[in-house]
């Protein structure tokens, strides 16, 4: 069974959807990038699933129930959507042990987390001078109180500084290392592809591509790019093969990915020079771009 | 609903505000019995410590109710409540409950202030010291009129969201109930002014009835949608 299924979710705000009929679900200890552009529906999405915000249609659940409904909700899903959610006059420990408490876990915990996300030396200053990096610690720690089997965090890379986002990658490969369950979201795929090994794509709110990073690259459109002082002929005898070239300036020849090894065999059977033979890596980015743009350029809503 | 209680009375204690509006509770209390004491006449006296210990210790529990239901909105802190506590009316109801607790400490120890006070001057004969059941219900009275305005307050900051609109409209609404006589000590936001002492008028009934209205009102509204 699925940790995290999300079927048919709907959420209207009048007559705008926000997020369209979505529906994808997260395996036990996958580390899954929830992915789309500002405006995509993520939030709303994570939103639904963690019973803040109620769905206008379809089903969001973890462990084969609503959120709502779970016998100990913080002790199955640790969940990050908010930065500042500490009152800024109660300290960071204080503000853990108000949590604790509604968690059933005692000071030795706060403690423990308070270490795993290194704000042991700032547990005693209030939260409201905390910088957003240690905001962002602190939401991580409340969400570790209950030791949690899946951890779902909202764009946890917003705002964070060069050095802060490096602390949170590692954080999040060993929270995965340990098993756990992850479904972070993020407006830029650069962010998490290091970190995650499955994705799910939304954008105007509906799913544009649900799988592996590796499914992903599949779908990248790189192109073999050739130079030759022999373009034209050679251009010839690959449209002959099949192939669809286009010239890319003079002596240059833009052929689709995939021909490089037959343009190489080509060249060398008809003893045609080549100057240049590359194609290009693909660009999980520019899929992502591609994607995204397209659902957006659907139809209103 | 015991961890919520003790999350709730938790949350209060360490954060300066309650504290504050205690103290000054406490100051405004002591300074009042210092200066005026008690009525010079023991029956005015007798008829006038459930006024004077309900309504100073009244109104401002229905203001530390407002700050407990809103300021969980107002700084966020409800995203991680009701991530560990998903149940909506459990979270009011730990609420309330945390702060008609408060309420009644509070009210208690005014009248027993006011009480002393009154004996000190008039001696425990004229205070009905020799009559249990009328303190017993001098003190339910004080006690259920203060617990019933900081319900009001809960109910006002939960239903608003918003402590800054709930402390604009109570003192507006009060003056408009006060200069129309039909709504004057009838009206949510006066009645609390004639539910109180030994024979409270309409007051309570009216109290009693404004309060059930606005927690049932809270009850549904705190469904809606937590958005950013």
């Amino acid at each position: 069974m699925p940790v995290i299924t999300i079927e048919g979710l709907t959420k209207r705000y009048g007559d705008r959807a926000v997020v369209d009929r979505l529906g994808f679900t997260v395996e036990q200890g996958s580390l899954v990038g929830f992915l789309g552009p500002n405006g995509a529906g993520k939030t709303t999405t994570l939103r639904m699933l963690l019973g803040l915000v109620r769905p206008t249609s379809g089903r969001a659940l973890v462990y084969g129930r609503p959120y709502r409904e779970l016998a100990d909700p913080a002790r199955a899903v640790g969940a990050v959507v908010e930065t500042m959610t500490a009152h800024p006059r109660r300290t960071a420990r204080h503000h853990l042990r108000m949590l604790g408490i509604r968690v059933g876990v005692g000071a030795r915990r706060v403690d423990a987390v308070l270490g795993l996300v290194g704000l042991t030396d700032a547990a005693d200053r209030r939260a409201g001078g905390f910088s957003l990096g240690m905001r962002q610690r602190l939401a991580l720690a409340a969400a570790l109180l209950g030791d949690p089997g899946v951890l779902v965090l909202d764009e946890p890379a917003n705002g964070l500084d060069p050095e802060g986002i490096h602390w949170l990658r590692g954080f999040l490969r060993s929270q995965a290392a340990e098993g756990r369950t992850v479904l972070v979201s993020s407006h830029q795929l650069a962010e998490v592809q290091h970190t995650v090994d499955q994705v799910v794509i939304v954008a105007g709110g509906r799913l544009v591509a649900a799988g592996s990073l590796d499914d992903l690259r599949s779908r990248a459109s790189g192109r073999v790019h050739v130079r030759s002082p022999e373009a034209e002929r050679l251009a010839g005898l690959l449209a002959a093969a099949g192939a669809t070239v286009r010239p890319a300036g003079p002596g240059r020849l833009e052929a689709p990915p995939g021909w490089a090894e037959h343009i190489g065999l080509l060249s060398a059977e008809h003893r045609i020079p080549l100057f240049e033979l590359r194609e290009d890596a693909p660009d999980l980015e520019e899929v992502f771009f591609r994607l995204t743009r397209t659902a957006e350029d659907r139809e209103p809503r | 609903m015991i961890r919520q209680l003790r999350s709730e009375l938790y949350a209060l204690r360490t954060t300066p505000g309650p504290w504050l509006t205690m103290s000054a509770v406490a100051a405004l209390h002591l300074f009042l019995v210092a200066v005026i004491g008690s009525q010079g006449d023991p029956g005015a006296a007798w008829h006038g410590l459930g006024p004077s210990a309900g309504e100073l210790t009244g109104y401002p529990m229905l203001l530390l109710g407002v700050v407990a239901a809103a300021q969980d909105h107002r700084f966020r802190t409800i995203v991680p409540i009701l991530l560990t506590t998903p149940g909506r009316r459990r979270v009011l109801a730990a609420k309330a409950a945390c702060v008609a607790m408060v309420a009644t400490v509070a009210a208690s120890v005014a009248q027993t202030v006011w009480l002393a006070a009154a004996i000190r001057r008039h001696g425990g004969a004229a205070m009905h010291t020799h009559q249990p059941g009328d303190l017993l219900r001098l003190y339910a009275v004080t006690v259920g009129g203060v617990v019933l305005l900081s319900l009001l307050g809960v109910a006002l900051g939960a239903i608003l969201r918003n402590a800054a609109t709930a402390f604009a409209i109570v003192p507006i609404g009060a003056i408009a109930e006060a200069v129309a006589p039909p709504a004057r000590y009838h009206g949510p936001f006066t009645s609390g002014l004639a539910a109180f002492g030994p024979r409270p008028g309409p007051g309570a009934l009216f109290l009693t009835g404004w309060t059930v209205v606005a927690l049932a009102i809270a009850v549904v509204t705190v469904a809606r949608d937590v958005t950013d």
